[in-house]
């Protein structure tokens, strides 16, 4: 196991873009960002925001009309932007692992859990069909499946959505990558099931030191699981920094806006602060700064100019005219 | 708020008929959706009613929206029982009640206008003529903050949240006193979410609505409930107002649930004490108390008996439905 | 599994006897009946002869009575005379049958075997070239008559290269080989007219399924694009190919009636247009009867192939 907080991917100035009968679409923008081993870095937004492109940009799972335009993903010193199908197929499910929102949906309805689980070990560790069988039973009781031995004999129609989700996370797990990507890995739960596979994500990081690359709506969750929040908005990487300096000390408008207009637990409003207006599609993104229409503390130029760079600290880093660094 | 009693439920059941597989083929099993059920809604407030996938809160807010004929038990809404009703009988009714639902998108027939989808309710009460109707489809969706040119239009040229702005105008057109809002809100992103909250605050104001609020959300029911109901396996397990439910919950189901809730706050690191397993099936409920096998309380007499939602000894308005409640408020 | 099949077949055998009353009826119904036809054939006969006939073949009873007599006769193993070929009729029927199998059998085998590959290749490389090929070719299947194909078939290979016969069947003592060549221009027809059908349907039901998430996340976990399409989605797409296929497994009985004349096979096709268009009713309700029976066997394959494929389908029962 590499050592905690080693860089292990670096994703630099990653733009993605969708061919449309308008020609290609910018749909992510220079988005840049690392993975640590043993941390997890948040990637929040609203839908349409890119968080999943992202992710699956990582893997080269874009849909058939997803081009990659331009910039870099580096994974262990590997460019993974120029490496060839087969290269990449050697990275995915072993090195690099992913987990979706949809536990249902994500399994095959027609092979067995213990199978499926399996099936990675086939194609990475070459094991026999006996050895497969036996390590994904394993995998099922590390993850917290009850008579593991018996259940990977079910078909994920058989599970209910909890145990689905662990079973995902076993298949996910199974090579002992160093790094896994959750897309919205709890959104289907309920509150008292999500809390569990939080729990096990949380004991499966110490465990093994994967690098979690987190991608959620929920800001309730994220400040559950994240070292790093990077927050997406129209494509881009508006700001991100530690947990605490996004969680508490946000500067950039839409980030200090989503926080206050998702209701908690722990305050009472009497009102909410809505944001308005709506997020502009791709292809339709305007002039300046994306969030100029929308934003409240909006002046001339942000709408003619591209917001700059600002560094608040050596990890907190927004881009906006408005914030200026202390 | 007032005290006239909107909706009043009394034992209120609903059991399904299904053919499940079996050991031995086909077996007739009934499925208690709802429970004993006894709960009323005031005029003018917000009751939530919160619980997990499966515990049956839909199919209560189906009951009080007339989707759905009780078991047994009665159910009088505005001083009328509606139980054993026919269907010309119930029809006035059904003028008081409506129902908001979590998907926006299926909750509206793509082949009609907006202008359709509003007046049709007035047209099947005959209500007006069809220039009035126009002109209060025009003013709901003003009133639901959608400019009237949007009328013409059809429901895929709106956006998620947009579409249900015209679902709770469509819920509005007869002027209902109570309506039934399922997950409304579920669907949709935050920042639109707290403008669908805020929407229906301001229009329980401006048509002194009442609203049963079903959602998973303890966070957005926090914001905008007066009274809540936890719902566990077909029965209410705790009802109290909002800041006793928050404050000082007592059944260890509701508790677990609160724990469950991330907080906004740095805070990496295992929840925690949270509750394990899943819920049993509604097909194959436990004896005694549906909860006592996660129950960390459990003891001899949860396994034999049902506890009776009851007051606690501190206040009147907090009721639970626990054994060991005393030991744990 | 038992009980299923059990309470099916009840229902087959319902459906069944509901058929052959149908069926009876409706040939009872069609106008002359088989004395009118011996009338034809006799000058000399009275209509007092015609009469005193009718009443011996019980022609002049209600239709429910005549209806009657003939279930009970049937139900006693007697399922009459066939008129046309003065033969008892399973004698006719069962050789006509075993040919109208082989050759619509072959057929249906052929495209199920071609139309699986090329549907499902060409839904993993959608609007590729390839992609654009099946579906030129499986227009092309379903729109060319089947009686010209024939006729070119039989042009090209039985006259100008010779190699094939243009029609007929092998006598029962021939060898295997010499039998197969008279079956390969028929079943070639058929299966040209039928695999652009099943090869466009495979094609849809792999595009839809390759779009589920399951399938992403298979390539997730470092499938190569063969074992995604090969493994993890074919059984998936086959579910509802299954139906299709098992409604044409009815169809083998029914027989080919173009096909089976244009290169005079002895099929059902040819004996059941014979049969009705010859007042021969026994024979008729008979091998229409035998069409549904097969048609209803074909349904509850389809439900044995599901439960099969998909484990979420218990028979009898589909679980939440």
């Amino acid at each position: 196991m590499s050592s905690v907080d080693e860089t292990i991917l670096s994703v630099s100035n990653l733009s993605i873009g969708f061919e449309t009968d308008e020609g290609l679409i910018p749909v992510i923008e220079e988005v840049s960002f690392d993975l640590h081993t043993g941390r997890t870095l948040a990637l929040v937004g609203e839908s349409g925001c890119g968080k999943s492109v992202t992710a699956f940009a990582l893997l080269k799972l874009l849909p058939p009309f997803g081009r990659i335009i331009s910039g870099s993903i580096k994974f262990r010193g590997q460019e993974l932007v120029d490496s060839t199908e087969s290269e990449i197929q050697a990275i995915r499910g072993d090195r690099i692992s992913m987990i979706f929102q949809e536990p249902m949906s994500a399994l095959n309805p027609v092979f067995t859990i213990g199978s499926q689980v399996a099936e990675s070990l086939l194609l990475h560790r070459h094991l026999d069909k006996k050895m497969a069988w036996q390590q994904a039973v394993e995998m099922l009781v590390a993850v917290g499946i009850p008579d593991a031995a018996q259940r990977a004999k079910n078909y994920p129609h058989q599970l209910s959505g909890g145990m689905r989700q662990r079973v995902m996370i076993a298949m996910a797990l199974s090579c002992e990558p160093d790094i896994l990507i959750a897309d919205e890995p709890t959104t289907a739960l309920d509150v008292t099931i999500q809390a569990q596979i939080l729990d096990l994500m949380h004991d499966l990081q110490e465990r093994f030191g994967t690098a979690i690359l987190f991608i959620s709506h929920d800001f309730g969750v994220v400040s559950r699981m994240a070292d790093y929040i990077a927050v997406m908005y129209a494509g881009k990487i508006i700001e991100r920094g530690d947990a605490g300096e996004i969680l508490t000390g946000a500067r950039h408008p839409y980030t200090c806006a989503l926080l206050a207009t998702t209701p908690r637990i722990d305050a009472s409003v009497t009102r909410l602060p809505a944001i308005s207006g709506r997020v502009p599609a791709p292809g339709q993104r305007p002039a300046g700064c994306y969030f100029q229409p929308r934003c409240p503390n909006a002046s001339d130029h942000c709408g003619e100019q591209r917001p700059p760079p600002v560094d608040l600290s050596v990890t907190h880093q927004l881009i906006c005219h408005e914030v200026v660094s202390e | 708020m007032n005290n006239v009693t909107i909706v009043d439920m009394q034992h209120l059941c609903k059991t399904f008929k299904l053919k499940v597989a079996g050991s031995s083929g086909l077996e007739n099993r009934e499925l208690q959706a709802v429970s004993d059920v006894t709960l009323k809604i005031s005029k003018g407030e917000i009751l939530a009613l919160v619980g997990e996938s499966g515990c049956g809160k839909t199919t209560l807010g189906r009951m009080l929206a007339l989707f759905y004929q009780p078991t047994s038990g009665t159910l009088c809404i505005d001083g009328q029982d509606v139980i054993g009703l026919k269907r010309k009988q119930l029809k006035p009714i059904r003028r008081q009640v409506q129902m908001i639902f979590q998907d926006p998108v299926a909750s509206l027939n793509p082949r009609h206008t907006v202008e359709a989808i509003l007046t049709e309710p007035m047209k099947i009460f005959s209500l007006y003529d069809s220039r009035q109707r126009a002109g209060k489809a025009a003013d709901l969706l003003a009133a639901v903050g959608l400019p009237p040119s949007d009328l013409k239009k059809y429901p895929h040229e709106f956006s998620g949240g947009q579409r249900q702005r015209i679902s709770i105008a469509r819920a509005l057109v007869l002027n209902p006193a109570f309506i039934v809002a399922d997950e409304p809100v579920s669907a949709l992103d935050v920042s639109v979410q707290s403008q669908i909250l805020n929407l229906m605050m301001d229009l329980r104001e401006e048509f002194q609505l009442t609203y049963l609020f079903i959602s998973h959300d303890l966070a957005v029911v926090h914001h905008l409930a007066d009274r809540i109901a936890v719902m566990y396996l077909g029965r209410i397990i705790e009802v109290a107002s909002k800041h006793d439910l928050f404050n000082n919950p007592v059944h260890p189901y509701t508790k677990a649930l609160l724990r469950s809730v991330p907080s906004i706050t740095p805070n990496k690191q295992r929840i925690g004490r949270i509750l394990q397993g899943d819920p049993p099936s509604p097909l194959y409920p436990p004896g005694g108390c549906a909860f006592n096998p996660r129950c960390p309380h459990a003891s001899e007499i949860c396994r034999g008996s049902l506890p009776a939602l009851e007051p606690t000894a501190t206040d009147p308005l907090h009721l639970v439905s626990c054994h060991a409640k005393e030991q744990l408020v | 599994m038992k009980g299923f099949l059990l309470t099916r077949g009840a229902q087959a055998l319902l459906v069944i006897l509901i058929m052959s009353f149908v069926i009876y009826s409706l040939i009872g119904l069609m106008p002359g009946d088989p004395i009118d036809q011996m009338i034809s054939a006799d000058p000399n006969m009275t209509s007092a002869d015609a009469t005193r006939l009718r009443a011996l073949y019980g022609l002049d009873l209600p239709i429910h009575q005549r209806y009657w007599n003939w279930l009970s006769a049937a139900l006693s193993g007697d399922l009459g005379y066939s008129r046309l070929f003065a033969k008892p009729v399973l004698e006719v029927l069962l050789p006509a049958l075993k040919n109208s199998v082989m050759l619509l059998g072959l057929a249906l085998f052929m495209s199920i075997c071609i139309a699986i590959p090329i549907g499902t290749l060409a839904a993993s490389k959608p609007r590729s070239v390839f992609d654009y090929g099946v579906n030129l070719f499986a227009f092309a299947g379903i729109s060319i008559p089947s009686f010209w194909l024939a006729l070119m078939l039989i042009i090209l290979f039985s006259v100008i290269l010779g190699v094939l016969p243009a029609g007929g069947i092998a006598q029962s003592d021939a060898g295997f080989w010499e039998s197969m060549k008279y079956l390969i221009l028929p079943a070639a027809t058929l299966t040209i007219a039928s695999v652009g059908g099943h090869a466009r349907y495979v094609r849809a039901a792999m595009l839809e399924v390759l779009r589920q998430d399951y399938i992403r996340t298979a390539r997730a976990k470092g499938a190569g694009a063969m074992r995604v399409v090969w493994r993890h989605a074919l059984r998936n797409a086959m579910i509802p190919v299954v139906t299709i296929m098992a409604l044409d497994f009815g169809t083998l009985f029914s027989g080919a009636l173009i096909t089976e004349t244009i290169y005079s096979w002895p099929g059902m096709g040819k004996l059941i247009f014979d049969s009705v268009m010859g007042n021969d009713c026994n024979l008729a309700l008979i091998a229409l009867l035998f069409a549904t029976t097969l048609t209803l066997v074909g349904s509850l394959l389809a439900d044995i192939c599901y439960a099969w494929l998909d484990p979420r389908i218990t028979l009898g029962v589909s679980e939440q």
